[in-house]
């Protein structure tokens, strides 16, 4: 490669040879539209659980307006107003650059020949990032919209709020309309086979974009077919949708290395050679795919919808026939008639119809639950699962490498500070923790969001980071050692950035390797939470939950409420384990095999 | 330098020093249970480095050499002393970012009487050496001399009592003043300055960060660990660039890519890993980075030990050429004393913390001064083998920097070392012994113990560690030793043998110690060069080192 070619950003290497970037990114878009409105949904639905936090930034930012409003007058007000949110969004985007972005977001736009600073400009992409975001979630559109009571002639504020809400009809209106490939809309599987008195009436097959066409008898399923084939052909159109995502991923990224990439070779690139032959590490990894499409696709994985399943079954009603007549019925009403209560005359079990013509994949709940459907309730359950996992992993994983980084640079008093707080918070039973915490913060408004997820996910991650920060130590520690650190003191470089450049690459590894170690800990802890009748709230399902309600039955034809969510745990929580074994492998090929009983440890810790 | 290169750079060399190193001292700071005395890797060095010249730091591996590489360039804290960086430019920019920080030095000379500083100092209880170094006041003490007539004899100004560091301590300026100005002007608040230096050692963490890179720089030892193996080459030497915001991105890229060449790699190594680099070529990224800013004084430590000996003439003839190219100024640290030939205008010896010797490298390598350096160059393996070479093998180890002698810290392994008068009769071999019996109880002493171990001493009990009467057959069972040397070699056992064995180190102190072990020495001319050592048989009143050393190679 010449010279002047070498000299190019990131984007001007992509200007000079696009077709391989454009083909990948009309991939990509492909990808999105036939499932765009699910995508659109999920951000709704991801708005409305951070909505409540973002709720009360605004309380809070009111309040501080109002204050100076009413304080310093219209102009005083709003010059100490504006400042006000500059200076707050001038620190957070400090952070969030410092925190979360190890490059620099100039370099990599091409940006950086512009006649500014580009630590400035860098900071500034960032807010302005960040006001995107808050206002998207502050004014998301299925949340309550409050009035904005700032002043009342029209202000920004306002003039935000309309736009937002504009926004937020758009987003409406593309959920309701734009159809998705892997909907229960276009591949039905409730439905039921007509007699033969009423099959004018109820054709068979379902409409697919405004035509019928029917391969079996059913009424309202996919094609006709019956509703057990009809779902199993959704959820593997779903895995192959997923998998085809992976699959273009990871062109993706050899596009980029072929075509845009200077280094022949990197680090990373053996890390990659040595994770593709790790035959655990890969079982850990489809494992953990299987869940995170489980939990993903959750609206669209079960037989049946949350809704009518879980929250308002006595709402939704649906048609089935006896008696060769058509009738029509509640879902609460036919749940409670097919529970699984431990005798072979009420029992729904694995691969089963109930008396309705509803077919379960892995049979009801009882009737303590009123006799939902067990797949929609574990399908619904790995979100919960999932988003405490996740929430709780990436606080505590943030809390504990900022202080690993500060440990590992400055050493003694740090490190002794952190030490004793560590020791003292491990030190306390973590059992009692969360059940003392669950029952003082039960009724604060905070224990409602997500059933009390979000709760959990915090009491986690307060409690959990000391154990990630101690795994982490070690590595920082021993970076910090490096004489790469010496030498970026002897030009000048500021600790921040020592630490940020040449200190958390190194322990980034690690603290994937731990987290997904720890996650499988958590999903662990919260499930036994659940069974023990804490934690996450009913209605709002929870695998530990499922077991505690199958435990009278697990020795009668009803074994599978309590068996088939505890084996699923145990699967998940392995595969996390799995995964993190093959990471470690891949970063630090000389441990290999001496941390099984370490990852054991972690794994348990929960 | 090479022999041509020698000539030319000496008369480019100029007098005015830029690096000034006055009383240096780095201590670690102990942490022992039992025993937390510090280390003294840097014991109180001085001496200058001048613009453009090449500064060799040898020694053996533990000398603190090292520490004193990064001493200059702050990567440890100095325990005391200054290093004083001098060029008028410099110090002006930073004079007129840290005027409140500045001192003018003239209005503090013109303030003070010297006799009133040194009064201060002799009742302080400073010695009258230490305040007049080079000048020959190691034998009086402060209270025996008048402080006025001592100023009178040795013509002492103020500026020679700051020039020694004691400034801060006379409380002439603040602690945190660091930038100094000997002549010059002020006009509305801003500086023009043309003499004056920047005490590094005193100097605030953001002051330091503009001197480190563009003035001062450091090349590591070990190419595989000063090298972050997840950036690129380009991304490596890139840095400093970014940190002092060199230029615009676009600039520096090109820049990275000149420098590349400088140094003898290709530009389009830009996008390799440090992986895929020999030991030879990372270090050619490591001088790259150091130069990227072209630094005024760039610390080299070791910079080609770690390489293979087919590499390292190429690593050094490119330093070489980027000293000519640039202009540096090489504090240049090694342990192989042939390199050191080979590349420095002047060398310093390094032994447990103190200079031994200083001075032109020619001179120091054809006729030492110091009997440290004298046993360092019969080290040195003769390329003619068949050459006859006495060579000195040094008796033990060095002692421990936690507790080093309070005379010559080389006087525990001296082959020269002086003997107190009553004792010169006694027969070498005997003597040697004695030498040797000193060492084993100093290294008793030394040696770690367990708290049991320590109580038993405390308790008067035997130890683990009383076989002396073996050691005492072994020294001197089959020679005829004086009764008087006896007499004190039984008494030192019967300390040992109770479990007193510092009290033994003591008696034996007292009974056979000579000046080298009572007295520090100081630096003697002994070339008219500039060379100085650090012993005392450089005074009239002992015989030189060097007919010494032929002494002991004819006994052989
Ligand atoms: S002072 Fe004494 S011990 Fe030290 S080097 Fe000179 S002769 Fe040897």
């Amino acid at each position: 490669m010449s010279e002047v070619t070498q000299n190019r950003t990131f984007f001007g290497r992509i200007a000079a040879n696009p077709t391989p970037a454009l083909i990948w990114l009309g991939g990509v878009l492909l990808l999105l539209s036939v499932e765009f409105s699910a995508f659109v949904d999920a951000l709704i639905l991801f708005g409305e659980q951070i909505n409540p936090l973002v709720g009360g930034s605004k309380d809070i930012g009111g309040w501080y307006v109002d204050t100076m409003y009413d304080s310093l007058g219209f102009a005083g007000g709003t010059v100490m107003s504006a400042l006000g949110a500059l200076v707050v969004l001038a620190v957070f985007s400090v952070f969030v650059k410092a925190a979360f972005i190890p490059f620099s977001i100039v370099e990599r736009l091409g940006l950086e020949d512009l006649p500014i600073s580009a630590d400035l400009l860098e900071r500034s992409i960032v807010g302005a990032f960040l006001v995107v975001l808050w206002l998207v979630l502050l004014y998301e559109p299925l949340a309550f919209l409050p009035a904005l009571p700032l002043i009342g002639e029209p202000t920004l504020a306002q003039m935000v709020h309309g736009f937002a809400q504009t926004m937020a009809g758009i987003a409406d209106w593309v959920v309701a309309n734009v159809p998705t490939l892997l909907s229960r809309d276009l591949i039905p599987n409730q439905g039921f086979n007509p007699p033969a008195s009423a099959a004018s009436e109820y054709p068979a097959g379902s409409e697919i974009l405004g035509a019928r066409i029917a391969i079996g008898p059913y009424h309202g399923t996919f094609l006709g077919l019956s509703p057990a084939v009809a779902w199993a052909i959704r959820v593997v159109a779903i895995y192959l949708y997923a998998f085809v995502w992976l699959v273009w991923v990871w062109q993706g990224y050899k596009t980029f290395r072929r075509h845009y990439r200077f280094a022949d070779w990197t680090p990373r690139d053996d890390m990659i050679d040595r994770l593709s032959t790790h035959r655990w590490g890969q079982f850990g990894f489809v494992v953990v795919f299987l869940f995170l499409v489980l939990a993903m696709f959750a609206p669209a994985m079960g037989p049946t919808t949350t809704a009518q399943n879980i929250y308002n079954p006595y709402g939704h009603e649906f048609q089935y026939v006896e008696d060769g007549e058509v009738q029509t019925i509640t879902h609460g009403t036919a749940n409670l008639q097919s529970a699984s209560q431990g005798t072979p005359d009420n029992n729904v079990g694995v691969m089963n119809y109930d008396d309705y013509g509803r077919f379960h994949p892995i049979g009801t709940l009882s009737e303590r639950a009123n006799g939902k459907d067990l797949f929609t309730f574990m399908a619904d359950g790995a979100r919960v699962s999932l988003f405490i996992g996740l929430l709780s992993i990436a606080l505590s994983g943030f809390i504990a490498t900022a202080l690993a980084m500060v440990t590992a640079y400055y050493k003694g008093l740090a490190d002794l500070i952190v030490v004793v707080t560590s020791d003292s918070i491990q030190a306390l039973p973590g059992l009692l923790i969360y059940i003392l915490l669950s029952v003082v913060f039960s009724s604060h408004p905070i224990s409602n969001i997500y059933s009390g997820g979000f709760l959990l996910a915090l009491i986690f991650a307060a409690t959990g980071w000391p154990a990630l920060w101690r795994a982490i130590r070690g590595p920082a520690f021993q970076v910090s050692e490096e004489e790469w650190i010496d030498a970026a003191k002897s030009y000048g470089q500021r600790p921040s950035a020592t630490m940020r450049k040449h200190m958390l690459p190194y322990v980034a590894g690690y603290l994937l390797i731990y987290g997904s170690l720890t996650i499988g800990g958590i999903i662990i802890s919260v499930a036994a939470l659940s069974f023990l009748g804490l934690g996450v709230a009913p209605p709002t399902p929870e695998w530990g939950r499922a077991v505690n309600i199958g435990r009278p039955y697990v020795t009668t034809v009803s074994w599978h409420i309590a068996t088939i969510p505890g084996l699923m745990v145990v699967f998940v929580v392995t595969g996390f384990n799995a995964l993190g074994d093959g990471i470690r492998d891949a970063i630090d090929p000389q441990s290999e095999g001496s941390g099984a009983g370490e990852s054991a440890a972690a794994g348990g810790g929960g | 330098m090479s022999k041509q290169a020698m000539s030319e750079s000496q008369s480019t060399v100029q007098a005015e020093p830029m690096i000034q190193v006055r009383n240096l001292k780095t201590y670690y700071p102990g942490g022992g249970l039992i025993n937390d005395e510090p280390v003294k890797a840097v014991d109180g060095v001085s001496f200058d480095i001048k613009k453009g010249e090449t500064l060799g730091l040898v020694g053996e591996s533990g000398c603190g050499k090292s520490t004193l590489g990064r001493t200059l360039v702050q990567l440890e804290d100095a325990t005391a002393g200054a290093s004083r960086f001098q060029k008028p430019d410099v110090v002006e920019r930073m004079a007129n970012s840290y005027g409140r920080r500045t001192v003018d030095l003239r209005e503090v000379y013109a303030d003070n009487d010297a006799t009133e500083l040194v009064t201060k100092l002799f009742a302080d209880g400073v010695q009258p050496k230490a305040v007049a170094p080079d000048r020959g006041w190691e034998d009086v003490s402060a209270s025996e001399i008048d402080a006025a007539e001592f100023v009178q004899q040795t013509g002492l100004a103020v500026s020679d009592v700051i020039d020694q560091g004691f400034g801060p301590r006379l409380g002439l300026f603040g602690e945190k003043d660091f930038i100094f100005i000997q002549e010059g002007r002020i006009e509305n608040g801003v500086y023009e300055v043309e003499r004056g230096y920047i005490d590094v050692t005193a100097a605030p963490a953001r002051a330091l960060k503009r001197l480190r890179g563009r003035q001062l720089g450091i090349v590591f030892q070990d190419p595989e660990s000063s090298l972050n193996d997840r950036m690129t080459v380009g991304e490596i030497i890139r840095e400093p660039l970014d940190v002092h915001s060199w230029g615009t991105p676009r600039e520096r890229r090109e820049r990275v890519r000149e420098l590349l060449e400088t140094v003898g790699l290709r530009p389009e190594h830009y996008y390799r890993y440090p992986h895929q680099f020999s030991g030879g070529q990372r270090q050619r990224v490591g001088i790259a980075r150091s130069l990227a800013l072209e630094p005024d004084f760039l610390v080299l430590d070791e910079p080609v030990s770690a390489l293979d000996v087919s590499v390292q003439a190429k690593i050094l003839n490119l330093l070489e050429d980027l000293q000519t190219e640039f202009g540096l100024t090489y504090l240049f640290i090694a342990h192989d004393l042939s390199v050191v030939r080979h590349i420095c205008d002047r060398v310093a010896v390094m032994y447990l913390g103190n200079l031994m010797e200083i001075g032109p490298t020619d001179g120091l390598f054809e006729n030492p001064g110091n009997p440290y350096t004298h046993s360092l160059l019969s080290a040195i393996p003769e390329p003619d083998p068949s050459a006859a070479k006495d060579r000195i093998t040094l008796r033990g180890t060095p002692p421990s920097p936690r507790d080093p002698p309070i005379g010559c810290p080389f006087s525990t392994r001296c082959p020269v070392k002086i003997r107190p008068d009553e004792y010169q009769h006694i027969d070498d071999d005997i003597w040697q012994r004695i030498e040797v019996f000193r060492e084993v109880i100093r290294e008793r002493t030394r040696a770690d113990r367990s708290l049991t171990d320590h109580a038993r001493e405390l308790l008067g009990r035997s130890t683990r560690f009383s076989d002396v009467t073996e050691i005492t057959d072994e020294l001197f069972g089959d020679v005829d030793v004086p009764t008087e040397v006896a007499e004190h070699v039984r008494e030192a056992s019967s300390f040992v043998e109770k479990g007193h064995d510092n009290k033994a180190r003591e008696y034996l102190f007292d009974q056979f110690g000579s000046i080298c072990d009572t007295d520090r020495p100081k630096h003697y001319s002994v070339s008219d060069d500039g060379r100085t050592s650090f012993c005392h048989r450089h005074v009239d009143r002992y015989e030189d080192p060097a007919p010494e050393f032929e002494k002991l190679k004819q006994k052989r």
